[in-house]
């Protein structure tokens, strides 16, 4: 029987969790104790869960190392505790999609994705903070306003608010997000951890609530390169009860990540580079990982996106629309159950020109078909993830003419939402992982985006470039 | 007559939104009327400056990307 486990294992990546348990150090139950206890001491000031099913947890975890015991082994993630943004059906838990409109809701069966993992192994921890129906920004969360635990002042990011915050502060071993403009890679860039996003149609959304059925991807939240390629070969692949997820074949992401980057190509996007885009620090930071990258063997050339900026109203006019179709019956009959922001942008939605969506839609093509030629000759694009490091948090208030909403809501003359949402709307893989610390000791990040499908490509690159620095290791301190 | 000069002037007024919204079957307060209407506004104006109105593709949403 393993003693009680220190601290530091919080922290530890799964696969570093999973070797201490190969050795007979560490058991999958005394793991899920580590976290529980951490989450009853730490998550009253972080509000990055909604629901812990700690009973159920041990249950499974005891199973886990029952099976260890008998020589049963099922992967990578056996035995590991998992979390899930408040949007993924888990049978007989709740799921309000961070609305209080949906409380007592209970889910009648697993989400594709969570089976997966189950099946794989993986134990259910519980369910976490997320922006209301993972839209955002929401103005006031039902379940407590999710905090960075970097600092507890600064926003997380969102709407996968609670995936990010949970693994940065060592609650879980890894989680799954939701990502429809960004909302994995954008809080997985200010909490400090690793957040992908495959290809759209590689992981089936089958029990996951939607936001914008073509833009929206499930992905994981981990603390290393090297677990998020483990979760994505679990999650991936075709099902029966999403025909957006496509049949081809699931590759070895693990095994693609050795081999360096020697010989590949990265392609800085110069249009995100601008000042307009990016924060002298962030610019900093990524010109540093551009450097080491460089120093081990990969090509580095300067590519364009030129109309980068413009899906600042591109994606939020796609989602209002489309998340308006599927949320009007509920909102016909619970307005006032929804966040401020929430039903005033399904009400957007609602009104819109159908003329410009259709525009939007063709702006869409033509900022995707943008993205096709920048990967011509290259294997990876990269860019900062994140323009600085977290904000404060703060409500924006309310928004009363055209120029405030320009301000406040699209971000005119910023760079908010611009670095990731350019690859949601193409429908790119892409990955966001710590490349360093602004002045005031907020995690600063590098995204990296591959070709359709070519996961393996990306993630090996970001696996180099992490095993080359130490950034990942370093995590915030909670105590105190 | 459409003209250059419209472009940028607010494109909807509240009381159109609010029929628009009223004929869906939403009577919403003033307050968030005020800000769909600013919001749809702002993306009017923003996306009417940009250069998509001559591009020849056809806005098929993402049909492409599997097809690859």
């Amino acid at each position: 029987m393993s003693a009680r486990p220190t601290e530091a294992v919080a922290f530890m990546s799964g696969a570093e969790q999973a070797r201490l348990m190969e050795r007979g150090e560490l058991t999958s139950r005394a793991l899920v104790e580590l976290y529980l206890d951490r989450i009853a001491a730490y998550d009253a000031g972080l509000h990055s869960f909604i629901t812990v099913c700690g009973p159920a947890a041990l249950q499974a975890a005891e199973a886990a190392d029952a099976e260890r015991a008998a020589g049963v082994v099922r992967g990578p993630l056996h035995g590991l505790p998992f979390a899930v943004k408040d949007q993924f059906q888990v049978a007989g838990v709740e799921v309000t999609g961070g609305s209080r409109s949906r409380r007592g809701r209970v889910a009648q069966s697993d989400a594709t994705v969570v089976a997966r993992l189950r099946a794989a192994g993986a134990v259910f921890l519980g369910t976490l903070n997320t922006h209301e129906f993972h839209w955002g920004p929401t103005q006031e969360f039902p379940y407590g306003t999710p905090k960075n635990p970097w600092n507890l002042s600064r926003d997380p990011g969102g709407s996968s608010s609670g995936s990010a915050s949970s693994v940065a502060a060592g609650l879980c071993t890894f989680s799954l997000g939701g990502d429809t403009g960004g909302s994995i890679r954008a809080p997985a860039a200010l909490c400090g951890v690793v957040g992908l996003k495959a290809t759209w149609g590689r992981v089936s959304r089958q029990g996951v609530f939607p936001l914008a059925w073509s833009l929206d991807c499930v992905g994981p939240v981990t603390r290393s390169v090297a677990d998020a390629a483990s979760v994505l070969r679990v999650i991936a692949g075709a099902d029966p009860g999403d025909l957006s997820a496509t049949p081809r074949a699931v590759p070895d992401y693990s095994g693609a990540l050795a081999g360096g980057v020697k010989g590949m190509r990265i392609g800085v996007v110069e249009d995100m580079l601008t000042s307009r885009m990016v924060g002298a620090e962030a610019r900093a930071a990524f010109e540093a990982a551009i450097e080491v990258l460089q120093g081990l063997g990969a090509e580095v050339v300067t590519v364009s996106i030129p109309k980068v900026s413009d899906t600042r109203f591109v994606i939020p006019l796609l989602i209002d629309a489309e998340a308006y179709s599927y949320h009007r019956s509920e909102l016909l009959r619970d307005y006032s159950g929804y966040d401020v922001n929430t039903r005033i942008s399904a009400m957007v939605g609602a009104a819109m020109p159908a003329g410009v969506v259709a525009q939007a839609q063709r702006a869409r093509q033509v900022v995707s078909l943008e993205v096709v030629a920048a990967f011509e000759g290259v294997d990876v694009l990269a860019s900062p993830g994140s323009p600085s490091g977290a904000p404060e948090s703060r409500r924006r208030g309310h928004v009363g003419s055209r120029r405030q909403a320009e301000e406040k809501i699209f971000g005119v003359g910023t760079s908010a939402g611009q670095l990731t949402r350019v690859f949601s709307l193409s429908g790119n893989p892409a990955v966001t992982l710590p490349c360093g610390f602004d002045a005031e000791g907020m995690p600063l990040s590098v995204q990296l985006a591959g070709k359709h499908f070519c996961e393996a490509d990306m993630l090996r690159v970001a696996h180099t470039y992490e095993a080359a620095t130490d950034w990942w290791t370093r995590h915030p301190s909670l105590a105190g | 007559m459409v003209t250059q000069e419209l472009v940028g002037s607010d494109a909807v007024t509240l009381e159109q939104v609010d029929k628009v919204l009223r004929a869906q079957g939403f009577a919403v307060p003033r307050a968030d009327l005020e800000e769909v209407t600013a919001r749809i506004n702002a993306i009017v104006a923003g996306f009417l400056q940009l250069d998509y109105v001559d591009t020849q593709l056809e806005p098929w949403p993402h049909v492409g990307v599997l097809l690859r």
